[in-house]
């Protein structure tokens, strides 16, 4: 898998700040060519024979189910520009403020050459430190795209107050609280923190705070999309785990945005770890659980519409 | 003692021909070997006596169709261009924001036609240019066998259209995203390949009582 380049998704409501972390990235120097998909060419400022336009064009697969999109431009693009693989060591794809980073993600997983020749490294989404709560209200493409991220880039800092921030900071953990989050102004932080981040590295899926493990979980019922986390205190059954979470994301696929999970599986030594995008799950068996570390298993779903106590349910029947 | 010939192999005739980029198309213009490569280039010639010709430069070659006389090429410069036997590349079109040709057809009657995005050019034979906009991205293009009517796949179904008529495109539908096309030497049958592992057919009407009958092949 290593010689897959690495994709990272630019996300972003309008004016929340992406260009200005678009022109950081390819203006630093940091010895790294990257080729860039951007939806409005001009915007950047950087002259590159390595900048396409893209038009977010989404597919529905022809399965009759609303949830099952790939974005029909990025793999025409990225086979394009994996014919011209050594000219570049990334690719970046900036989408637009009002695109669903869903299908962009599940591209990966659904297009068998996009898989094949090309890894999500994160989904990055900026956020306005002062309009995101006005735009969590009135734009689910807002909303969408905190549920969806990897890293939050919390920007325009120095337009509110300390307490403001906070406040923010709460409503975007109560939609999603496994991000990576950095707080700025003018986008202004470490490139490393952005790119190659790995986030989708099933060995390297971002441990889930236990802070926002039930008891400490933020109720914010005014937000429509909610996370939720649960926690077994030891193992699960594989053979009762597998049917479960197939099921559920079948027929709640369209209502889940993002799960996540890591396992401790009864007599296997190596921690399975599990993500899912709507109905698509990849899961793998990674490294060992260490010495020092107490078999637990912990999922995180992220969605629309999703019965708590059901899944909680569900999730806890598994134990072994 | 009866002696058997040795059968000549296929191989004996093999000449392995380092191309040193992605080699998009492999055709013969004017009856020369020519490769389009992705680094933008067409290596030109038979083995030994070869000459790579920059076409498209660092933005690449993206797409390449050919006909007995020529080859056609699109890149990332937003250029159409056309080269044949002696190598000399004629530029067909250049779009004025240099946006990714998608797709490229040729036909043998000198019709050629490209896409970037929802939009499709023609060019005949006299260089008359015509357009026309769908309402998703043209993902593959093929002529109909005598050069007047071009075939666009495009999400939901592909397109006919007779690019000198005013005669707005006749629309095959099936659902789902249809990646690229082909019509039958006859052009009675359209066939398009598709995101899901299929591929999908068209009857055309032979007699106007005739209706469109389909083809589902999946696998
Ligand atoms: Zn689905």
């Amino acid at each position: 898998m290593s010689d897959k380049i690495p994709v990272t998704v630019l996300t972003g409501y309008l004016g929340a700040g992406k260009t200005t972390l678009l022109n950081r990235i390819l203006s630093e120097p940091h010895g790294k060519k990257y080729a860039v998909i951007v939806n409005e060419f001009g915007e950047i400022g950087i002259d590159n024979d390595l900048v396409v336009g893209a038009d977010e064009e989404v597919f529905e697969m022809n399965n009759g189910c609303i949830c099952c999109t790939v974005r029909g431009d990025l793999i025409r693009i990225i086979d394009g520009l994996m014919k011209r693989k050594g000219k570049f060591d990334a690719i970046i794809v900036e989408t637009t403020g009002l695109a669903d980073p869903a299908p962009v993600a599940q591209t990966f997983f659904m297009d068998q050459d996009v898989g094949d020749r090309a890894r999500l490294d994160a989904v990055v989404t900026v956020a306005d430190a002062k309009w995101l709560t006005e735009r969590l209200k009135d734009a689910p493409e807002a909303k969408n795209q905190i549920a969806f991220a990897d890293v939050i880039i919390l920007n325009k800092t120095d337009l509110v107050t300390p307490a403001e921030l906070d406040a923010v900071e709460a409503t975007i953990r109560a939609i999603n609280p496994a991000a990576k989050l950095h707080r700025t102004t003018k986008c202004a932080l470490p490139i490393a923190d952005v790119l190659d981040r790995n986030a989708f590295d099933l060995d390297r899926i971002l441990d889930i705070e236990p802070d926002f493990l039930e008891e400490g979980h933020h109720h914010h019922h005014a937000e429509d999309i909610r996370s939720m986390s649960f926690e077994i205190r030891g193992d699960v059954d594989p053979d009762k785990f597998m049917p479960w979470i197939q099921d559920l994301t079948q027929v709640k696929g369209g209502d889940i945005l993002r799960c996540k999970g890591i396992l401790a599986f009864r007599n296997e030594p190596k921690r399975f770890v599990f993500q899912g995008v709507h109905m698509i799950l990849d899961g793998d068996l990674q490294r060992d659980w260490r010495a020092d570390e107490t078999r637990v298993s912990r999922a995180v779903f992220i969605g629309r519409n999703l019965d708590r106590e059901e899944i909680k349910k569900g999730f806890f029947a598994t134990a072994a | 003692m009866i002696s058997l010939a040795t059968p000549a192999s296929l191989t004996q005739h093999v000449t392995p021909l380092d191309a040193g980029s992605h080699v998009i198309a492999a055709a013969w213009p004017g009856g020369v070997p020519a490769l389009a490569l992705a680094d933008g280039a067409v290596m030109l010639g038979v083995p030994g006596l070869q000459r790579r010709i920059d076409v498209h430069g660092g933005a690449g070659l993206l797409v390449a169709a050919s006909t007995p006389g020529r080859l056609v090429t699109g890149g990332g410069d937003g250029r159409v261009c056309s080269l044949g036997a002696t190598g000399e590349p004629a530029e067909i079109h250049r779009d004025p924001k240099g946006g990714w040709i998608d797709a490229v057809a040729a036909s043998p009657t000198g019709s050629v036609a490209w896409s970037i995005g929802k939009r499709v050019t023609t060019c005949d034979d006299k260089g008359r240019l015509k357009t026309i906009e769908l309402s998703s991205t043209a993902q593959g293009l093929a002529w109909f066998p005598k050069g007047y009517r071009l075939a666009i796949a495009h999400y939901n179904g592909a397109s006919l259209w007779f690019p000198n008529t005013q005669t707005p495109p006749e629309f095959l539908e099936w659902k789902g995203a249809h990646l690229d096309v082909s019509i039958s030497v006859d052009g009675r049958f359209v066939v398009t390949s598709m995101q899901e592992l299929a591929l999908h057919g068209w009857r055309l009407p032979s007699k106007p009582t005739e209706k469109v009958a389909h083809m589902r092949m999946s696998g």
